[in-house]
């Protein structure tokens, strides 16, 4: 096969799912293809279509599913093709890697057997060379000790050394084509700059198309040749990464790069105005936090101490499992910290009946909307039960009132009122969220990853309601996320946490431009931007630096 | 955490529930009508004739000594004597308890054997009319009572066709019993039926459950399907619920042995109780009580222990 030749080719794939009533369609009139050796990114918001078409390709959409038009990888065309005939080409010509590393793998096999089964399911081997040649996978995808590591069991590895071992499985057998579903976007930018940098040199190596799908503009830049973008089931543009990035010709692709927050990596001209000093909301010192008892206790937080004043945000970022949301949940009071203190409004924050009048001065917003939102209250019961539990003697109409402006104040249409909260998208729940968390004029917000499970358009409409909100109601506001550029934009302050211990403080325009710790730099330089040429020299320089550590 | 730690942290839990059965069960005989005295000696008895009595069986001593002695008495196997049948309340359990073993094992693994199997196949057909037709007959078979099920069997297998006696084998020992298997057909599946239904049930919803998760798509694009795919992920994956209800059924089947006993005219522990029951022989009930406690709590424990053969996160606590 000579390297031009095309590993995958999509003509007119049209996908229909049908209800019980109703048929949905998902994917339409959509066209690709990519050549050996190349990366096609996939880009859309949720919903646009792009897993479906993944899915289609690899033959393993729902059974409710109808597709028609033609998929060929490898000059195999697949669509139509029986159960047999794609079983023979998953795992062989078309791997696949998903989302959720966590969950991804079967918990109860070993994740070399895991790995010698794919190897088993497509050449004659026995079962000691499959496992031998899984150890080697493990190593090529970097895996440290894969002698001893394919005898564990996935609960026993990392979320990035999950995604190492699906990656081993995607690859053991050569495909010609990897589809990649969002590969990255459950882990954190250094975890995600490093699977990065695997799936290309492995598509290097072996002249692997990959399928990229995902939702970040950044990830594109940094890993893709062409990308096509989707949009509600059609592709609205498609183009090389450099045209379609910086120069996008859709009024569609415009509108999403614009709402894609970007890493400020040089100081801004305009000098924003420093704030008077105002009264400190939350002050927390040499907080402590330990799990467990004797040698497996685990500190997840050491001798933290912040302090937030009214009308600022403070952000606070760091890795999964820095203790970022346990700094946050201490000064919710839900966790008792082992020593230290917490201050709020001038108070210390005890348990019991003073504590619980404090908190009523707190508005907590959390990451996942769909789960935060009791299913069997409607959006109005959910609004208003802070206030049935700390104002109760408001009336009926003080509350249909209230309810009311609070929808009014994060843009909700006052009819949304009396919906379920599985019936609004996920912009407009975390919207509700917010109403419900304001709805006490709380003196403190405290918002955990708010923005992370929403799309970048949708993500932009919310912190901009916060941020109206902040400078009408003067809050002070805790923002917990794991996403730099939005922290960049949001809070004038910010706390860098790693295992439990604050590396750096400092403001924000300070602390992220100019870092001082090699942590918070490497964070910083992980992140990817969605630019190609100034994601390549950011990526030279991260691997540059990494070869000299 | 290592498998010894594990198991002794398990059998030391074991043990303080079964500490915690012996307590209970001593107050209950504490608390019988007129106490083991007026029991023993019947209604005539004279207060001096009882209090001697409860002189002489330590009966006046105060009360935490009383338990210390009735432990005592557990660990050397004296559960006391029965008020009617003239025999020590342990020589009667152990006569009966294999007996009636041999039922509730029995059923149970038969339970297990066909409901495991029927509950994977009916989930890989799910709303197929075989997933239906077994649907519709497992409902059945759930909600029949035992004894009427029990019934239908001896008129069909028994009496219309004559394959299996009517009678189960009245052998002395578990190993006379089991000389007769074809005595033991009839009551094993009474005892059986609505447990295959449940475990059927639980297993099939369990695999739907798991043919749903992330890890079966991730094989499924590894070239994995099929049987494989059933056998060799799902099984595994879906059998922790059905295991840790296994355990749970312990009492449910022992409580069945009643039923079944009394209908295939069994002597074993379900006779016993029945008819300890209704003689008001309270050291005998009480026996049995605490015989069928300590089996549950064993069976518990070994479907813990099953649990953590399963999945190795069940012995680091991070299922």
């Amino acid at each position: 096969m000579s390297p031009a030749e095309n590993v995958l080719e999509i003509e007119n794939l049209n996908v229909v799912f049908g209800g019980e009533d109703h048929e949905v369609t998902a994917v339409e009139s959509v066209s690709l293809s990519l050549r050996a050796g190349e990366a096609l990114a996939l880009v859309g918001e949720s919903g646009s279509g792009k897993s479906t078409v993944g899915f289609a390709t690899i033959g393993l959409l729902p059974g409710n599913a109808r597709t028609t038009g033609r998929i060929m990888v490898g000059g195999t065309e697949t669509t139509g093709a029986d159960e047999k005939a794609m079983r023979a080409l998953r795992g062989n010509e078309i791997g696949m890697v998903f989302q959720e590393p966590a969950t991804a793998l079967n918990p109860l096999r070993r994740v070399g057997d895991q790995i010698a089964e794919v190897i088993r399911n497509h050449r004659e081997v026995t079962r000691a060379q499959a496992r031998a040649e899984a150890v080697q996978l493990l190593e090529r995808v970097g895996i440290p000790q894969p002698q001893t590591r394919s005898r564990a069991f996935p609960f026993q590895l990392s979320g990035g050394q999950r995604q190492r071992v699906v990656i081993a499985m995607a690859i053991a057998n050569r495909p010609r084509l990897l589809i990649a579903d969002e590969p990255t976007t459950a882990l954190d930018v250094t975890v995600q700059a490093e699977i990065l940098d695997l799936l290309r040199d492995l598509a290097k190596d072996s002249g692997t198309g990959v399928l990229l799908i995902t939702h970040n503009m950044g990830v594109v830049a940094d890993f893709a040749d062409t990308v096509a973008v989707m949009h509600q089931g059609r592709i609205v543009e498609t183009g090389t990464v450099r045209k379609v990035l910086t120069d996008p010709a859709a009024a569609y692709t415009q509108k999403l790069l614009a709402a894609v927050p970007r890493l400020r990596t040089e100081a801004s001209d305009e000098i924003r105005p420093s704030k008077p000093e105002t009264e400190a909301v939350l002050s927390v010192e040499k907080l402590n936090v330990v799990y467990g008892r004797g040698p497996g206790a685990v500190h997840a937080l050491k001798d933290v101490s912040f302090t937030v004043r009214a009308g600022q945000t403070l952000g606070i970022v760091g890795e999964s499992g820095s203790g970022k949301s346990t700094a946050a949940r201490v000064a919710l009071g839900l966790i008792k910290p082992r020593s230290g203190s917490v201050e709020l409004f001038g108070q210390e924050l005890r348990a019991g009946r003073g504590g619980r009048a404090l908190r009523a001065g707190i508005g907590v917003v959390l990451q996942d909307p769909a789960s935060s939102l009791d299913p069997r209250m409607t959006v109005a019961q959910a609004i208003a039960e802070p206030l049935h539990i700390h104002r109760r003697s408001l009336s009926r109409s003080d509350l249909d009132t209230a309810v009311k402006e609070a929808l009014e104040q994060v843009n909700l249409a006052p009819s949304l009122a009396s919906r379920a909260p599985q019936e609004l998208s996920g912009g407009q729940r975390q919207r509700v969220s917010l109403a419900r968390a304001l709805i006490l004029k709380p003196r403190l917000l405290i918002a955990d990853e708010p923005t992370s499970a929403l799309d970048v358009s949708v993500q932009q409409s919310v912190l901009e309601v916060v941020a109206e909100l902040q400078a009408e109601l003067g809050f002070a506001c805790v923002f917990v996320s794991h996403d730099l550029a939005v922290v960049q934009r949001v809070a004038q302050q910010v706390l860098v946490m790693r295992s439990g211990e604050v590396v750096e403080t400092g403001p924000t325009e300070r602390t992220l431009l100019y870092p001082e710790t090699d942590y918070t730099r490497r964070l910083l330089d992980a992140v990817p931007v969605p630019d190609p040429d100034q994601q390549k020299i950011r990526r030279q320089a991260r691997l540059t630096l990494a070869a000299g550590a | 955490m290592t498998w010894p730690s594990f198991l002794i942290r398990r059998l030391l839990q074991a043990l303080v529930v079964i500490l915690l059965i012996t307590v209970v069960v001593f107050g209950l005989l504490h608390s019988l009508p007129g106490g083991p005295a007026r029991g023993i000696l019947g209604a005539q008895a004279t207060p001096d004739q009882i209090a001697a009595f409860n002189a002489e069986q330590g009966l006046d001593q105060p009360v935490p000594a009383q338990y210390l002695a009735y432990l005592g008495d557990l660990v050397t196997g004296d559960l006391g004597e029965s008020y009617t049948l003239n025999s020590s309340v342990s020589g009667l359990i152990t006569e009966r308890l294999p007996k009636t073993l041999v039922i509730t094992a029995g059923s149970g693994l038969l339970a297990l054997l066909v409901g495991i199997p029927l509950g994977m196949w009916q989930a890989a057909r799910r709303n197929r009319l075989a997933d239906q037709v077994i649907t519709g007959v497992s409902m059945i078979a759930y909600s029949t009572p035992a004894f009427f099920l029990g019934l239908l069997l001896i008129i069909a297998f028994s009496l219309n066709l004559p394959w299996f006696p009517s009678q189960a084998p009245q052998g002395a020992s578990a190993g006379a019993v089991l000389a007769e298997p074809a005595g033991l057909v009839l009551p094993i599946l009474t005892g059986a039926a609505a447990m295959i239904a449940v475990f059927s049930r639980y297993m099939r919803g369990a695999t739907l459950d798991n043919l749903n998760q992330d890890y079966v798509r991730t094989a499924r694009a590894g070239g994995t399907g099929g049987s494989r795919l059933l056998w060799g992920h799902v099984l595994r994956n879906s059998l922790t619920p059905v295991v840790a209800m296994a355990g749970y059924y312990v009492p449910v089947a022992f409580g069945g042995a009643l039923v079944v006993e009394q209908l295939f005219n069994y002597p074993g522990m379900g006779l016993l109780f029945w008819s300890a029951a209704q003689s008001s022989d309270f050291p005998v009930l009480l026996g049995c009580i605490l015989v069928i406690s300590v089996a549950t709590v064993v069976g518990t424990l070994l479907a813990d222990i099953a649990q953590a053969l399963i999945d190795p996160r069940v012995k680091v606590g991070q299922s």
